[in-house]
């Protein structure tokens, strides 16, 4: 599958339906293994030491947004419906 | 963004501000002051923060291409150039408003030098180890552990220490003058003679609790690992360097040293050594080259390519060097020539930053397999 590099304005404001199968496509990727929607992934032991910041990385470019300090909080970014909602209240 | 310089130019600083004083400085295991001047007063402590903090703002390629030639000079000058970058890079990404809006310029512009403090004796590849102490009560956080291998922690003004706080893992920033602050050379490392290492003890520094850089509990996870990743990035670049020094030396000798009534350089074996050096250089530099434009592209994969190319380089780093050395026979391990002190300090980017065993259990959870046009990760 390969995904543009960054959303069109209307695409990037559009909801979950977009963000869900995006972001879990990178998850999967990146870990190697599916994961489920309500999944913490934190959890599962398949986290690898790269991977927050990989994370935050393909948040920021994908959706072009900033991940703050303030925004260091696992519960962001532990499940991937946690991350679409996340991205939700920085978009909006 | 400053405009881009032409290499020419960043070879010509390096060659005239700072090979000269790299022997001179190994053999005294300190960087002779008038480097660290050069490059404070060429902007090159700078490099990576954007022009409205005072600094340079070069892209990553410029950056790598400039760490590359200062690193073929010296590394020890490069080393400096790593580890200050590195902490200003994670203050960049990480650090409060505060803390950026008056530390930042006041690093790129040299008036601060910056060391990184993640190493203990117990806790070295496996950092999460790591028993420094961070206790926090009311306003204010109490630092205390002892901190080895601080590459100049002799000089730096200001140190980002990983420490451990009830949250889990805390950066904190810690200026040099914090009472209870003590450090003590470190004069026999023989790799990266004249980085001016120190061992730091903090007996319980009184900080503000403004200190911690991100949030309490992503010391690791977010922000060392944004420092190391710009370590990288920076070592892979070194060791670019120390490869092209490699093969120049090597050249230089074999085209002039007469064996068997011919130059070494027309002996086929010879030839097949000093082809095998060239191409081992040209590679690594290929990878730090990918690896910088996937950095200007902001790509995630931009982390993992980084950590390919640092193990890549280094790998060629030690090979040039080493073959270098042989290619001189006994000159090649006396102190008068350079090569001996290129395959010293090739031996240290292979361990830093993530040894390259380390590197390999890193990139050995990473799916490289069908992503090699970086057409996912963008
Ligand atoms: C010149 C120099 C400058 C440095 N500057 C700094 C600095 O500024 N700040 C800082 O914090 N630190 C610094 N360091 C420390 C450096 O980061 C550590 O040396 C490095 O992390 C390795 O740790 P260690 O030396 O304790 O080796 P160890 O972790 O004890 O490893 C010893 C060997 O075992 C291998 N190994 C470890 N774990 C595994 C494994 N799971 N599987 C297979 N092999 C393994 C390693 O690759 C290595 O070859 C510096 C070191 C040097 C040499």
């Amino acid at each position: 599958m390969v995904f543009s590099n960054t959303f069109e304005g209307e695409e990037r404001k559009a909801g979950a339906s977009l963000k869900l199968p995006d972001i879990r496509a990178f998850v999967a990727k990146s870990l190697m293994r599916e994961v489920a929607d309500d999944e913490n992934f934190f959890e599962t032991g398949f986290v690898t030491s790269m991977f927050g910041m990989q994370l935050i990385t393909f948040l920021e470019k994908r959706y072009e947004i900033e991940v703050l300090d303030e925004d260091l909080d696992l519960t962001n970014f532990c499940t991937l419906n946690n991350i679409v909602a996340f991205i939700d209240r920085k978009l909006s | 963004m400053e405009k881009q310089r032409p290499l020419e130019q960043y070879r010509r600083f390096a060659q005239e501000a700072i090979a000269p004083m790299a022997k001179p400085s190994d053999l005294a295991g300190r960087l002779d002051p008038a480097v660290v001047e050069a490059l404070r007063a060429n902007g090159f402590l700078g490099c990576i923060t954007p022009t409205a903090l005072g600094g340079l703002g070069m892209d990553p390629i410029s950056y790598g291409q400039l760490t590359a030639e200062v690193g073929r000079a010296c590394s020890s000058a490069r080393t400096l150039m790593t580890v200050h970058h590195l902490v200003s890079a994670a203050i960049l990404r990480w650090g409060g408003g505060e803390v950026k809006a008056r530390l930042v310029p006041r690093l790129a512009r040299g008036e601060e030098i910056a060391a990184f403090a993640l190493s203990e004796s117990e806790a070295g590849s496996d950092a999460s180890a790591l028993s420094t102490t961070i206790r926090r009560e009311g306003d204010y956080i109490f630092l205390s552990g002892e901190k080895c291998w601080v590459s100049f922690g002799q000089i730096a003004s200001v140190i980002l220490v990983i420490g451990r706080a009830a949250e889990g893992i805390t950066a904190v920033l810690v200026p040099c003058d914090t009472p209870g602050l003590h450090r003590h050379a470190v004069t026999s490392m023989v790799g990266v003679r004249a980085g001016m290492m120190a061992e730091i003890t903090f007996d319980n520094c009184k900080l503000p609790a403004t200190a911690i850089v991100g949030r309490a509990g992503f010391g690791l996870s977010h922000v060392a690992t944004t420092a190391l990743d710009h370590g990288r990035y920076s070592v892979a670049w070194g060791a670019v360097g120390i490869a092209d020094a490699a093969v120049c030396a090597s050249y230089a000798f074999a085209k002039t040293r007469e064996q068997f009534g011919s130059v070494l350089k027309d002996k086929p074996l010879m030839r097949a050594r000093l082809t095998r050096i060239s191409v081992a250089a040209r590679a690594a530099r290929a990878l730090c080259m990918e690896a910088g434009r996937l950095r200007n592209a902001g790509a995630p994969s931009a982390i993992v390519e980084t950590m390919v190319a640092k193990y890549a380089a280094s790998k060629a780093a030690v090979y040039a060097a080493n073959e270098a050395v042989h290619i001189h026979g006994a000159r090649g391990l006396m102190e008068e020539q350079q090569v001996e002190r290129l395959l010293r300090d090739a031996k240290v980017t292979e361990i830093i930053e993530g040894s390259s065993d380390i590197l390999e259990l890193l990139l050995g959870e990473q799916d490289l397999g069908g992503d090699l046009d970086g057409s996912f990760f963008g």
